[in-house]
């Protein structure tokens, strides 16, 4: 048990004698200077820690951006394109499916499949590219439904305007009419809800690291909340929260130079 | 529109609303397998525990990983025991009354403050709208199962501690839709009359403006119930949720999930009750909104 001074001397060292609001003026003064205090548990400064951990979030994360991308919008252009043959009705069917299966869930279902039985993966960890495939799978699963479903609807919308009438009309190849004439005006929806996922992205990477001990900042803030390590917990939500915003702000940023019609104000 | 569809949406036409919207709302079998599957789980959710033979709860080390019965194991244990040889499926039906609990009553707290918020955002506009409309984007902007999490492991494992927070970090997008509904309305004649007349705001808020956005509130709570039991699933499976003996589904997946070599049945039923009750409550969802839109034609032309 700790004694009484030990308690005294931890809470002077991590500053939590302090009166609360004098805490938050030096969290945010330590903000601006890139200091987000000191983990309790590593005795070692957050942002270390916590870049040290970014790149291989990273990897999982575009590898997942990567999959839902190309599945998706191919999955999805297809399925507008052939609204209601029995093909979109399944990709439709399996839609209803990956919305609803929890990330962990579905995590633990693939290792207990292609780890434990068929031993095609290993179970976890970080390394080659076989490590990667279960979480990729894992973390994309949502992802993908959700850019199936707007790049369908999209498509569909897309479809009915009259330019595409008037391509058809005057002998445009169905090929180029979908490339050059549809597919263009699907990509803006499909980047904004790009961006809007990348939240969903961050925290689905703390739940599919965690299954697959993936070594990156989802585990990290899950380690430090299991441990109540708030020096490492606050200043991973805030850095996480930080690239939420910047993506988005990244993404609005982008519409003007997908669709001419969208300026940026201040932009020429 | 073809003429034998525009012959069932007139046949509907002349329902009352409420009547029209149950007619579209139970025409699908889809519907009523969703409510069927959410009725046997309020169901399980309300019998007695004393239905249960005490020795399913006991700790039974002996009786360890047990194979369900499905899987050859004997027809003492259907779903099979755990890893401390308690029967799956009684843990199963314990979980359910507490999943659904939480879900339910965190719904409840941010559809209330979600609605709240949103009326009064709408309504008075100005100053109060800039602060709420300034906290909602704040709140989306945070990637909320995080927040959830600092959040519960700040205020610790209690169940009404749980509650509050999958309340209050929810209620962003119901403020969201109810403004911008509330905002449309009231422009509308009716209300301006109400005002003219000498209504007060909270007369006005209660008598004219509620009853007009209950069909948003009903889409979104429906959805937003999936969110939470997903939410909460989460929050279990990384051992933050209530402390034992009380146990919901993404716990028993927690308590699962170090046997996957031994005994993948204790993660995979837990789970497949989530998947399930996510399903059916996006579905319901669904078609809530189909039945509160009056121009829905697809289920009342299947039927």
């Amino acid at each position: 048990m700790a004694t009484p001074e030990a308690i005294s001397e931890f809470r002077s060292e991590h500053g939590l004698d302090r009166p609360l609001i004098v805490q938050y003026l030096s969290f945010i003064g330590g903000i601006l200077r890139g200091d987000l205090g000191k983990s309790v548990r590593y005795e070692e400064p957050v942002l270390d820690l916590f870049l040290e951990r970014v790149s291989a979030t990273l990897q999982l994360g575009l590898a997942a951006y990567l999959v839902a991308i190309v599945v998706g919008i191919s999955a999805g252009v297809y399925s507008g394109y052939r609204a209601g043959s029995i093909l979109d009705k399944s990709i439709r069917v399996l839609v209803l499916i990956g919305q609803a299966v929890p990330g962990f869930y579905l995590g633990l279902m693939l290792i207990i499949i292609f780890a434990v039985e068929l031993r095609w993966f290993p179970t976890g960890g970080r390394g080659g590219f076989r490590h990667l495939v279960l979480p990729t799978i894992t973390l994309s699963a949502y992802l993908t439904t959700v850019v199936l479903r707007f790049t369908r609807s999209a498509m569909i919308d897309v479809l009915h305007q009259d330019y595409i009438r008037t391509a058809r009309g005057k002998g445009v190849p169905e090929k180029l009419v979908l490339l050059r004439h549809a597919f263009r005006n699907v990509l803006i929806p499909i980047v904004t809800i790009l961006g809007v996922q990348s939240r969903v992205v961050l925290t689905g990477a703390v739940v599919t690291e965690t299954v697959f001990s993936w070594p990156g900042i989802g585990r990290l803030t899950v380690q430090a909340i299991q441990t109540r390590d708030f020096p490492m917990i606050q200043g991973n939500v805030f850095i996480i929260t930080c690239m939420v915003v910047f993506l988005n702000l990244a993404v609005d940023l982008m519409y003007g130079y997908l669709d001419p019609r969208i300026k940026v104000s201040g932009a020429r | 529109m073809t003429p034998a569809e525009k012959e069932k949406w007139v046949a509907t036409r002349d329902l009352s609303p409420w009547k029209r919207r149950f007619r579209i709302f139970w025409a699908g079998w889809d519907t009523r397998i969703c409510v069927g599957f959410v009725t046997v789980l309020l169901i399980v959710a309300l019998l007695p525990s004393q239905l249960w033979p005490e020795s399913a709860c006991r700790v039974n080390i002996v009786l360890r990983h047990q194979l369900p019965w499905i899987a050859g194991g004997s027809s003492a244990h259907l779903l099979g025991t755990d890893h401390l040889g308690r029967d799956i499926l009684y843990r199963l039906f314990k979980s359910t009354r507490l999943t659904l609990l939480i879900a339910g009553l965190a719904t409840l707290v941010s559809t209330l403050a979600g609605t709240i918020a949103g009326l009064i955002s709408g309504y008075f506009r100005g100053k109060a709208d800039v602060i709420v409309m300034q906290l909602v984007d704040t709140l989306l902007a945070f990637p909320t199962l995080l927040l959830v999490l600092a959040l519960v492991a700040a205020v610790g494992r209690t169940l009404p501690g749980l509650i509050v927070v999958l309340g209050i970090t929810g209620w962003a997008q119901y403020t969201r839709v109810i403004r911008s509904v509330t905002l449309s309305l009231s422009g509308v004649e009716f209300v301006e009359a109400a005002k003219a007349v000498g209504g007060k705001p909270f007369y006005i808020l209660v008598r004219h403006l509620l009853p007009n956005i209950v069909s948003p509130i009903v889409m979104l709570s429906t959805l937003g119930i999936s969110q939470v039991i997903l939410t909460e699933s989460v929050i279990s499976f990384l051992g933050l949720g209530p402390a034992p003996p009380d146990i919901t589904w993404g716990g028993m997946i927690g308590d699962g999930r170090n046997y996957l070599y031994s005994a993948w049945w204790s993660a995979f039923f837990p789970g497949l009750f989530i998947f399930m009750s996510v399903l059916c409550f996006n579905y319901l969802g669904d078609i809530v909104r189909e039945a509160f839109d009056p121009f829905t034609i697809r289920h009342v032309s299947r039927s």
